[in-house]
């Protein structure tokens, strides 16, 4: 009698989990480069459905010669992870020409303290005082400016260019070339936050390019990627997971009548 | 003593009570019900899961079932795979049912990752768990740390020629179910359907076992970039839920009008005075 209500029990938990993924989504529309989240959700074990009483001489439901089972019934859901989706988010203009998007796959490579690689695709670069270019969170992306160095802009291809001072020609020349990595499988990659991700064993070949060649996305100068949640799907999701959060609670009541009804077979 | 576990066949001493007759059957009824409900409990809470299946359950009476002339036999409902409700015995009348998966295709959904991999048609990806060899429609793929296809929980995908090691940076597969990896073909999933789906049994984790051997699917496509949806409709769950516990109070209110019936006679009629 208590399966289905713990069945719908984690049915309804299913769904929490569902609404707050679909939260964090939403509070996140906002953020760069963020990547929206799903869940992964697989069944339970299914178990016969034995006789009440092993002694009766009633053969069991579970067979062993291959013939169709005869009362199998599931035990419910669960989560098994949490998953990102690597979609290209909205573009924002800003004319900020260190402003960059990738337009397509692949990350910008930083250097953390320790010399280890970490990959991000919140292109929001500044210079620091050193005039070496970094992501938002501070880390370096491999490219330096020289101190007497104007007007910089970065083509499509990631070349960075500028013109020197006291240079004779008022055509910029190039000073550097950034290079952005794609990841075969990049729902693997660790996230450790402030957007940035660190390759895992299960990320896949790495491929370390020019952009634009190889499968790799181009480079828009003056953009900021959005985050690449949909907000209309998301609210479909909330609906979805409302109404099916309100089926297994009726899922729940009704077992309760039930019960309430077997109950009251004997009434004094 | 009436326990609860003879209520099939209400013996008091060691004696079969004839007229406890109606009682069995709603008590039978009422435990097949309950059988249903939970049968729809999983269903509603398995409308997220990718490739489900949702079950049902079928509730015949045995009457109906042998058709008159055919002698019963415990092995003829057990062939068809039919279980007796509470306490029936061989011989007696009363409820039997089953559960069975209905087989369709669920919605598919466009995710955009490369390693979703969904059947439009018929047919199950041939997995290779500690367990055995599984199917699912589940197409929610990844990588293993050695490079291999691999379903969410490390199982090995198979193609045609074993597990599929993807040892490069372009993975598409086309609607063939052809694995291509760099632009070259390395393998072919192997897809797998059954003519007869009864054979199948679900052992949790979206994974069904087979004790036939399955035969190659000659009509299906595969859909990178998407995942199946649940095939539950949920206003049919809904609908059959409330059949089920319509049902079951109107065995209970039967059981209790029985009682009422033999509080009369055994109380009222059979008084010694």
């Amino acid at each position: 009698m208590f399966r289905s209500m713990f069945t719908a029990a984690l049915g309804m938990q299913a769904q929490q989990s569902n609404m707050d993924n679909v939260a964090n989504n939403l509070a996140n529309v906002n953020t760069t480069g963020f990547k929206k989240g799903r869940i992964a959700f697989q069944d339970l074990l299914y178990t016969t459905l034995a006789m009440q009483n092993p002694q009766e001489e009633i053969i069991q439901a579970s067979d062993t010669e291959g013939i169709p089972n005869g009362a199998q019934v599931g035990t419910g859901v669960k989560s098994i992870a949490t998953e990102r989706i690597f979609t290209v988010g909205s573009l924002q203009r800003t004319d900020n020409p260190l402003d960059l998007v990738i337009n397509g796959d692949g990350f910008f490579e930083v250097t953390l303290p320790d010399k280890s690689k970490a990959y991000t695709r919140d292109g929001s670069l500044k210079m620091n005082k050193d005039g070496s270019l970094v992501s938002p969170t501070g880390h370096p992306v491999g490219v330096t400016i020289p101190k007497d160095v104007t007007n910089v802009s970065i083509k499509e291809d990631g070349s960075v260019m500028g013109i020197k001072a006291g240079s004779k020609s008022p055509d910029p020349v190039k000073i550097g070339q950034i290079k952005i990595v794609r990841f075969l499988n990049p729902m693997g990659l660790r996230p450790v936050g402030g957007n940035l991700y660190l390759e895992s064993s299960v990320s896949g070949a790495k491929v370390k390019g020019t952009p634009g060649s190889n499968s790799l996305g181009n480079i828009a100068s003056g953009y900021l990627e959005k985050s690449n949640v949909n907000v209309v799907e998301e609210m479909m999701n909330i609906i979805q997971a409302q109404r099916a959060y309100e089926m297994n609670g009726k899922v729940v009541t009704s077992t309760d009548e039930m019960t309430r009804m077997t109950i009251q077979l004997h009434k004094q | 003593m009436i326990t609860y576990y003879n209520i099939g066949r209400l013996r008091c001493g060691g004696v079969q009570m004839p007229f406890f007759k109606g009682m069995e059957h709603a008590v039978q009824g009422m435990i097949a019900m309950r059988a249903k409900q939970e049968v729809i409990a999983n269903n509603l809470a398995n409308a997220n899961t990718v490739g489900f299946q949702k079950d049902g359950l079928v509730v015949g009476s045995f009457a109906e079932l042998l058709q008159g002339e055919m002698g019963y036999s415990r092995e003829w409902m057990h062939q068809a795979g039919f279980v007796p409700a509470g306490g029936t015995k061989n011989g007696d009348p009363g409820v039997f049912y089953k559960t069975y998966t209905h087989f369709a295709q669920g919605t598919l959904k466009d995710t955009g990752h490369p390693f979703d991999l969904a059947i439009e048609g018929d047919g199950f990806f041939s997995i290779q768990t500690p367990y055995g060899i599984r199917y699912t429609r589940n197409g929610s793929f990844g990588l293993n740390g050695a490079g291999f296809l691999v379903t969410k929980d490390g199982s090995l995908v198979m193609g045609n020629k074993g597990a599929i090691k993807i040892k490069g940076s372009d993975f598409n597969i086309k609607e063939s179910g052809a694995v291509f990896v760099d632009g070259s073909e390395i393998d072919k999933l192997r897809m797998v359907r059954f003519p007869d789906l009864r054979f199948l049994k679900k052992t949790g984790d979206n994974y069904y076992m087979a004790d036939a051997s399955g035969e190659p699917v000659p009509n299906s496509k595969v859909r990178q970039g998407f995942l199946e949806g649940a095939n539950i409709n949920a206003v049919r769950e809904m609908v059959e839920m409330l059949a089920a516990m319509r049902s079951f109070e109107a065995n209970q209110k039967l059981l209790q009008a029985e009682d009422q019936m033999l509080q009369k006679s055994v109380n009222e009629t059979g008084r010694v005075r």
